[in-house]
């Protein structure tokens, strides 16, 4: 276990509750009895963390990671079968550990230090043969990881229908909803931060708004060296749901609905995501999701609870000049809807925090 | 104002992989130089100019690579560009940047070539070696090929591989210097011819820049405007540099130089639309000598701040100051609109000075570092004080307020642990000039009239040494807010390692944090008000 992994236990990133953990165990269960060739599945370990990203990992040692924003963002519990099972897959096929190995030949590979002496005794053209040589390794170490991606999404497949025959669209489904997953469902208006922020003592300004920041630039796309395609570590996940359908001959394309349980699971995540947001200290990302759920529940008492200590934290963390560790900057990749809030919260002043503190407080 | 920062940006590896490590080292650029990048206003960050280098093609030939940011640190784009950089075996050199500009939708810099001898040549056109431009479109982000100016010409270099740079191909480049939003200036070439036996380089000089006949205004394209006539008379001819500009007026200074000193004449005021003469800012004052401190262009205004001598005082000594002097003059007619004194003794009862040049009884003497002229005709003065002994000592802080009529308004002093210098006696204005003081900037909060003052303090107790090895400084921020000050700070000294503040956008300062445990980060954090 690394360091890294040991420091998010401390921290508090996961989360321990019945509720999650029987579901799990469920869906281990069915995965366990259908696939009697893999008995390492009964070793699986399901762990449900905090964090930013809807996403899932395998670290090795039969432990696999889900993230609380994921299942808000799923919609039936079978595409969160298929996911559990193509991480299951990657510990199957000790991809971990391969990773690893493949790390190290490379440090006592002969043939690299001689070139890296080599380049190391250039005095011209030094950085464009590093360069190349560089990307030669990065392709390949790229490379096995879509290699590994492909493998997963296979057997995970594979482990997956044995235990849910019926639903084998699922998984075309699942990965297809992982290529749109990042982009946002919902957004703030001007009408929204009106009813939100409107105090007595401080009317709302639409200049804590008013955001031109990112209107004056024009950024350059073109892909760079570090960014093209073929460096992702993940393929499209088009292309991947496209090749298990092909390769499976998965024909239907029937939807499933979510069942009640797992409704509730969802409906519960919405608001654990809003607290693991905020036990992780991503205070400013946990206040722009309790707003856009205080748009519809504006009387909710968790929610206006959230709001208050999400923004004293903020508040806290000014006053020490550590904002930007809890509060993301300005950036093209963001919505103009949380471009927008990130303005609102960077341009107000104190005593309008204050007052906002207030209003959610009472 | 500082406009200079250095920003470094270390790539951080994730790969603790040793050759992979090497790898990585070798194929990421040298870090140059930085500059802030600001809107054509002049009146904030617009964002961040950092230049490396790349790779070295050959003996005078690389490859540089430019990463523009916002004002976020969002990156707008980078480009690698093949430069040429003199090189000589007796001297270390390397390229630098002289300025980076925001023009219209484009992105201007000039690099020179750090080989700052004191080559006379240099002198005849430009203020520093082997001076370039080059044009970054931020629609397409394409970037020119190098520009250089010769006889008031553009013309444009490319490099390859294995050329080679000669002093005698380098020697006749101007400089251009960014004017206005849009606009450069250029000297035009002195028509002096140094003999090539040159007997007294500073006398060269001199010579050099009174054969100056005139100047140009160019466009974004480097077209030439108009061009004006200076130094018509012989017998009258002076060195003039570039003071200031903005979009009405340009300013040129005058000075007079013979081999004793080297003084200030006066300034001159042109129509930055017609080149045409406005008049002269003579800086005469029947009861005082004026030595130039600060200029700012505000509104219809160019306002001067001065330092008072005595009218007998034909060399302005340095400690020996009256006090201040701030002049109003209209830009479109040059005419002065009005003058108020502030001599040491208007700001009793804060201070009690023994003599009428400043000296404060047992403890020194205080020089302001900035005035900032507010909207309601109001002044802030920031000033530091400093004691001139056996070993120079920068005391404390004040900040002041004072009314249109220079009357002090309000009036604080901000204790620091004082700053001692090993050096004798040094006067003020050098040690100003020497940046020795620890004010570093101010800057506009928003549009409301708001604004931050920044300065340093080594809050360690204890020894000179002792300060110096093991240090607690701390970042002072002032804030004036709807006409109210507050006093703040910031550990600059963090328990494993240290935190460098560097100017951000109006509102906010960008903390670069080293730490051995989590090594570089870069913040941009939110001015508390």
């Amino acid at each position: 276990m690394t360091a890294a992994f040991s420091e998010k236990i401390s921290e508090g990133h996961f989360v321990d509750d019945k509720l999650y953990s029987s579901f799990f165990n469920g869906v281990l269960d069915k995965l366990r009895e259908a696939n009697p060739n893999f008995p390492q599945i009964e070793r699986t370990k399901i762990l449900l963390s905090h964090g930013t990203a809807p996403n899932a990992y395998a670290i090795g040692d039969d432990i696999i990671v889900l993230y609380v924003p994921l299942l808000t963002n799923l919609e039936n519990e079978s595409q969160l079968a298929y996911i559990i099972s193509h991480e299951i897959a990657h510990n199957l096929l000790e991809h971990s550990t391969k990773g690893m190995m493949a790390y190290s030949s490379l440090q006592q590979s002969q043939e690299l230090k001689q070139k890296t002496k080599q380049i190391k005794r250039m005095k011209y053209n030094r950085a464009s043969e590093s360069i190349s040589v560089y990307k030669d390794l990065l392709y390949g170490s790229k490379r096995n990881s879509r290699e590994f991606e492909i493998e997963a999404d296979s057997l995970g497949f594979v482990l997956f229908k044995n235990a849910f025959p019926t639903q084998e669209y699922q998984a075309v489904s699942a990965l297809q909803l992982l290529e749109s997953i990042d982009k946002e469902k919902d957004s703030l208006t001007v009408p929204d931060y009106t009813l939100l922020f409107a105090t007595n003592e401080v009317p709302f300004k639409t200049e804590w708004i008013n955001n031109e920041e990112l209107n004056s630039y024009k950024y350059d796309t073109t892909p760079k060296f570090w960014t093209v395609d073929s460096l992702k570590t993940h393929p499209d996940c088009a292309i991947r749901a496209e090749f298990i359908a092909t390769k499976f001959n998965v024909t239907s394309k029937e939807t499933a609905k979510a069942s009640s349980d797992f409704q509730y699971l969802q409906h519960l995540s919405q608001y654990n995501d809003i607290l693991g947001l905020y036990a992780i200290k991503e205070y400013g990302k946990s206040l722009y999701s309790t707003f856009l759920k205080l748009k519809e529940e504006p009387d909710n008492p968790f929610l206006r609870s959230m709001a208050a200590s999400n923004l004293e934290r903020l508040q806290e963390a000014q006053k020490k000049y550590i904002l930007d560790r809890h509060l993301d900057r300005l950036s093209p990749r963001n919505s103009d809807s949380y471009n927008t809030f990130l303005y609102f919260i960077r341009e107000i002043r104190r005593k309008e925090m204050n007052f906002l503190i207030n209003l959610y407080k009472a | 104002m500082k406009k200079i920062f250095t920003l470094l940006l270390l790539f951080l590896s994730t790969l603790s992989i040793a050759q992979m490590q090497k790898l990585r080292e070798f194929s990421r650029g040298k870090f140059i130089d930085s500059r802030i990048i600001f809107d054509e206003n002049s009146e904030d960050v617009f964002g961040y100019f950092l230049l490396y280098e790349f790779d070295r093609k050959s003996r005078e030939i690389y490859e540089m690579e430019y990463v523009i940011l916002d004002n976020n640190l969002n990156k707008i784009t980078s480009a690698v560009f093949t430069q040429g950089v003199y090189k000589n075996f007796m001297i270390k050199t390397g390229a630098r940047l002289t300025f980076v500009t925001k023009v219209g939708n484009e992105i201007v810099f000039g690099l020179h070539d750090n080989f700052e001898e004191l080559y006379t040549q240099l002198h005849i056109t430009s203020d520093h070696f082997n001076e370039r431009y080059r044009k970054i479109n931020l629609n397409d982000f394409s970037v020119s090929s190098e520009i250089v100016f010769e006889n008031n010409k553009p013309l444009e270099n490319i490099y390859k591989p294995g050329d080679n740079l000669t002093l005698k191909d380098l020697k006749p480049r101007q400089t251009i210097y960014p004017a206005g939003t849009d606009k450069f200036l250029i000297f035009s070439p002195s028509e002096y011819s140094v003999p090539a036996v040159a007997m007294g380089i500073e006398t060269q000089v001199s010579k050099i820049k009174k054969n100056i006949k005139g100047f140009s205004l160019l466009n974004s394209n480097f077209e030439i405007l108009w061009t004006s006539k200076i130094n018509k008379d012989k017998k009258k001819a002076e060195e003039y540099k570039f003071e200031a500009s903005d979009d009405k007026v340009l300013i040129l200074q005058k000075t007079v130089s013979d081999k004793k000193t080297k003084a200030f004449l006066a300034y001159e005021i042109y129509d930055m639309e017609t080149g045409k003469y406005v008049g002269e800012i003579s800086q005469t004052d029947p009861q005082y000598r004026m030595d130039p401190f600060k200029m700012d262009l505000k509104n219809d205004n160019i306002i001067v701040y001065n330092y008072l001598h005595e009218l007998k005082d034909k060399n302005y000594y340095f400690e020996k100051t009256l006090g201040y002097v701030r002049i109003i003059y209209n830009k479109s007619t040059g005419k002065e609109v009005s003058r108020d004194i502030l001599l040491w003794e208007n700001l009793s009862p804060h201070l009690t000075f023994k003599k009428k040049f400043g000296d404060i009884p047992k403890y020194g003497k205080i020089i302001f570092q900035d005035f900032i002229a507010l909207e309601n005709g109001n002044t802030i003065g920031i000033a530091e004080g400093y004691r001139p002994a056996a070993k120079t000592e920068i005391l404390d802080l004040y900040i002041m307020e004072f009314d249109p009529e220079m009357k002090v308004k309000y009036f604080k002093k901000m204790p620091k642990m004082k700053n001692v210098l090993n050096a004798k006696k040094v006067p003020g204005k050098i040690l100003l000039s020497y940046k020795a003081f620890d004010y570093y900037y101010f800057q506009k909060l928003d549009n409301d009239g708001n604004y931050v003052i920044l300065y340093a303090n080594n809050e360690k107790e204890g020894g000179r040494l002792k300060r110096k090895k093991d240090p607690s400084w701390v970042l002072g921020i002032i804030t004036y807010v709807d006409g109210e000050w507050e006093y703040d700070k910031l550990n600059l000294t963090t328990h494993d390692g240290m935190i460098v503040p560097i100017r951000a956008k109006n509102g906010s300062i960008l903390l670069q944090e080293f730490s051995e445990k989590n090594g570089v980060e870069m913040r941009l954090e939110k001015i508390n008000y």
